[in-house]
């Protein structure tokens, strides 16, 4: 039989007083308040339901609307991702969308992880970590602008140089239907590795040092020094990096945008991509509001998915 | 006196919902009563008009409407210019919310969208009138495209025009060994794709590129048009039934297979076919007068320009023009006043103000061609002219379907790029294009 919790006596003066009228608005003071709180809050709460909110919901309710973005809204159902899923283009987008994400996201988390692991360890760490971090808050366009430059097939330092020093023959890379995901990708992995190595870095920081001097009396190797002691207190460091990264690449834009304007032909074009060529290039709004929902609901699954598997190899307690 | 309690300030007061509201609402109607004041301070008739365009064209119509205002007092005339990017999405934005401007240009892609939801002002009674400055047979060509409908209604006139041409990059051809210009071949009645091909071999022999295929109709289709083919006809796709239409792409594919032409899809996004040109590395590049300010100032390019060659026997046949529309807004306030900017705007002075003194367009009215024939440059600027007068407009069918063009773009492009059969594209571009044209959008 369950014990009841005993109750301390704290005295009538401690005791709640009984009150006239319940709920948050019960004098004129709360009241008074509470308008006052509404008056601060109401221009970020006018942003939020303005610029947010309201598109959001609204972007659900387009998706079932055929619109060309002038005339009458015609409700079709479920028409739009019907269609979606029928045209090649978006499963084309689809599949790229998933290749640059899993070239982007290992490669991004493994060398930021390196890098904050080399950082670490050296002396002068501001001075490494603001370098790295320089390309994470250079504009994403000039990052795409320098580099169009740099890989061009013709006259670009990269083939320049593996034509003159290896004698090399290499791909014109943007053109090249084969490579131009996975250099998009490489570039995206340099322009955000900084950010993943600073958030590394203070993973690393917070790990106390006790562990390891006793897994190194214990007579633990450096590797597995790392491995069992470093890596696993670093999973929610870890599980942060890959959740934010996974998000960031199936949103991808910018770098396809200004780098390959999603060719040659469709091969670079992503979902968001298509989004955009849908919506502001096509004026077939619906079909729009219909993919950006799918990318939606994938971004919300593999996030589901992960939460769920972090139970596994994330651990909170140090 | 009303003074100030010591220490009290606005957040001590207290608030009620009246007193919020009507802090809320005397807000709200000082911004309103702002706007109003402001408008009711403007003199006469205020008329605006929008259109896109780089720095350049934007300050050669800003003159342009700044020498109007001051040639007439009936009223203001206002020009809301907007960049190249973003134009299309902003006017139907403006249309959808009742803010846009009285008269705007729109590109060919928009017209049939802004005509079909009845944002586009029905000029037919207007354009023929005795106020008309700019009568429909004053137009040269058949340039009409989306903004005429089949039952005969005007929307719009073109602004002006850019018939595609090919110009020529002298130094090249000189490289290669040929010895006849092309403006001279076409003059002696042999400009055709024989004639061209031999070109081409010549110089990719050199190492140079022969010509770029750009990604957008009037280049693809100025190659059906100059065999003779057929791509629409009778508001549906028929290339893929038309011998002389498959006969075209495939020698144009043979040709990109062979490296003598290049499609601009395979080119790095920024390394366009101009630059290219202006730099000696190709020999060929299709476009209208507005490449003539940018080869204008390079004064080591040596060039001219010449039609299509044709594989017809015919010296010349119809190609591509490039053509944006001038449309006046359904909903204006003022028909009469917007009406005589638009027609002023696009007849023969219009066209010579706007036109004159280093344009990148055509007229698109005939009575003042000295505009372009007294150009110095390039050396045969009436060939503008001459394909200006066969030439056509965009296809209403492809372009006034939303998500069609994209579409067909695309298609394209993977055919160009995977050098798959050119009938079994062609088979597939035409059920896409049909089942859109017959549903209305893309499905």
């Amino acid at each position: 039989m369950a014990v009841p919790f005993p109750q301390p006596d704290i005295g009538p003066a401690l005791a709640p007083k009984k009150a006239t009228r319940t709920g948050f608005f019960s004098s004129r003071t709360q009241r008074r308040d509470a308008l006052w709180g509404l008056f601060f809050i109401g221009p970020q709460l006018f942003g939020l339901l303005a610029f947010s909110l309201i598109p959001v919901i609204y972007a659900f309710v387009l998706s079932m609307l055929k619109w060309d973005g002038l005339g009458s809204r015609e409700f079709v159902g479920f028409a739009n991702f019907v269609a979606e899923f029928r045209d090649q283009d978006f499963r084309d987008a689809l599949s790229h969308t998933l290749l640059y994400t899993a070239i982007a996201v290992p490669g991004s988390v493994i060398f930021a992880l390196l890098l904050a692991l080399a950082v670490n360890r050296v002396s002068g760490k501001t001075i490494y970590r603001t370098i790295f971090f320089l390309p994470t808050i250079t504009s994403s366009v000039a990052v795409a602008m320098v580099w169009l430059w740099m890989l061009n097939g013709d006259f670009g330092l990269i083939n320049v140089y593996l034509r003159d020093w290896f004698a090399l023959n290499p791909p014109n890379w943007l053109v090249d239907t084969t490579w131009v995901i996975p250099v998009v990708a490489l570039v995206s992995i340099w322009a955000g590795v900084g950010f993943n190595m600073v958030i590394f870095l203070a993973g690393l920081q917070g790990i106390p040092a006790t562990y390891l001097e006793a897994a190194q009396i214990d007579g633990a190797s450096k590797f597995r020094q790392f491995f069992d002691v470093t890596l696993p207190l670093l999973s929610p460091t870890t599980f942060f990096v890959t959740i934010m990264s996974i998000i960031a690449s199936f949103q991808v834009f910018d770098l396809v945008y200004v780098m390959t304007g999603g060719g040659p032909g469709t091969a670079s074009s992503t979902i968001v991509f298509h989004i955009y060529q849908t919506a502001f290039v096509d004026f077939t709004f619906g079909r729009s509001a219909a993919a950006a929902v799918v990318l939606f609901a994938i971004i919300m699954v593999v996030t589901l998915v992960q939460f769920w598997g972090q139970r596994h190899w994330v651990h909170y307690d140090v | 006196m009303n003074q100030r309690r010591p220490g009290s300030s606005l957040l001590s007061l207290p608030i009620s919902r009246r007193r919020f509201g009507a802090l809320a609402g005397a807000g709200t109607l000082a911004a309103m009563s702002g706007l109003r004041l402001q408008s009711a301070f403007a003199d006469g008739v205020e008329v605006t008009w929008s259109s896109w365009g780089n720095t350049g064209e934007v300050a050669n119509l800003k003159k342009f409407t700044d020498d109007y205002n001051a040639s007439q007092s009936d009223l203001v005339v206002k020009y809301l210019p907007s960049p190249n990017d973003g134009y299309d999405a902003k006017l139907l934005t403006q249309l959808t919310g009742g803010t846009a401007p009285d008269l705007f240009y729109a590109a060919d892609g928009q017209v049939s969208t802004i005509v079909k939801n009845n944002a586009a002002y029905d000029l037919t009674e207007l354009i023929s009138g005795d106020t008309s400055q700019s009568k429909p047979e004053q137009f040269a060509g058949d340039l009409w495209g989306p903004a005429k409908t089949p039952d005969g209604k005007y929307y719009g006139v073109p602004v002006d025009c850019n018939p595609l041409v090919l110009w020529y990059n002298k130094k090249i051809l000189q490289e290669a060994g040929i010895t006849e210009m092309p403006a001279d071949t076409y003059e002696a009645g042999n400009w055709n794709w024989d004639t061209f091909q031999s070109i081409l071999d010549a110089v990719t022999a050199k190492g140079k590129r022969g010509v770029v295929l750009a990604d957008w109709w009037a280049p693809r289709y100025s190659w059906v048009t100059t065999n003779g083919g057929k791509v629409y006809d009778g508001g549906k796709f028929v290339g893929n039934e038309d011998q002389k239409t498959i006969e075209a792409f495939t020698w144009v594919q043979e040709n990109l297979k062979a490296k003598k032409i290049t499609f601009s899809g395979s080119l790095p996004k920024g390394q366009g076919d101009d630059a290219m040109f202006m730099s000696n590395q190709l020999a060929f590049v299709a476009l209208g007068r507005w490449g003539l300010p940018l080869f204008r100032e390079n004064k080591n390019l040596e060039y001219d320009i010449v039609p299509y060659p044709t594989n017809t026997g015919q010296k010349i046949e119809p190609a591509g023009v490039a053509v944006a529309y001038w449309m006046m807004n359904a909903a204006t306030q003022h028909v009469d006043e917007s009406f005589k900017f638009w027609t002023y705007f696009v007849s023969p002075d219009g066209q010579k103000g706007r036109l004159s003194d280093g344009g990148n367009a055509v007229p698109s009215i005939t009575g003042v061609e000295e505009i372009v024939v007294n150009d110095e440059q390039p050396e045969h600027a009436q060939y503008f002219l001459d394909a200006r007068n066969v030439g056509y407009g965009p296809f209403a069918d492809e372009v006034g379907t939303p998500g069609l063009s994209t579409k067909v773009v695309d298609m394209f492009s993977k055919l160009w790029l995977d050098g798959g059969d050119v009938k079994t594209a062609l088979d597939e571009i035409a059920k896409t294009a049909n089942d859109a044209i017959a549903s209305g959008s893309v499905e």
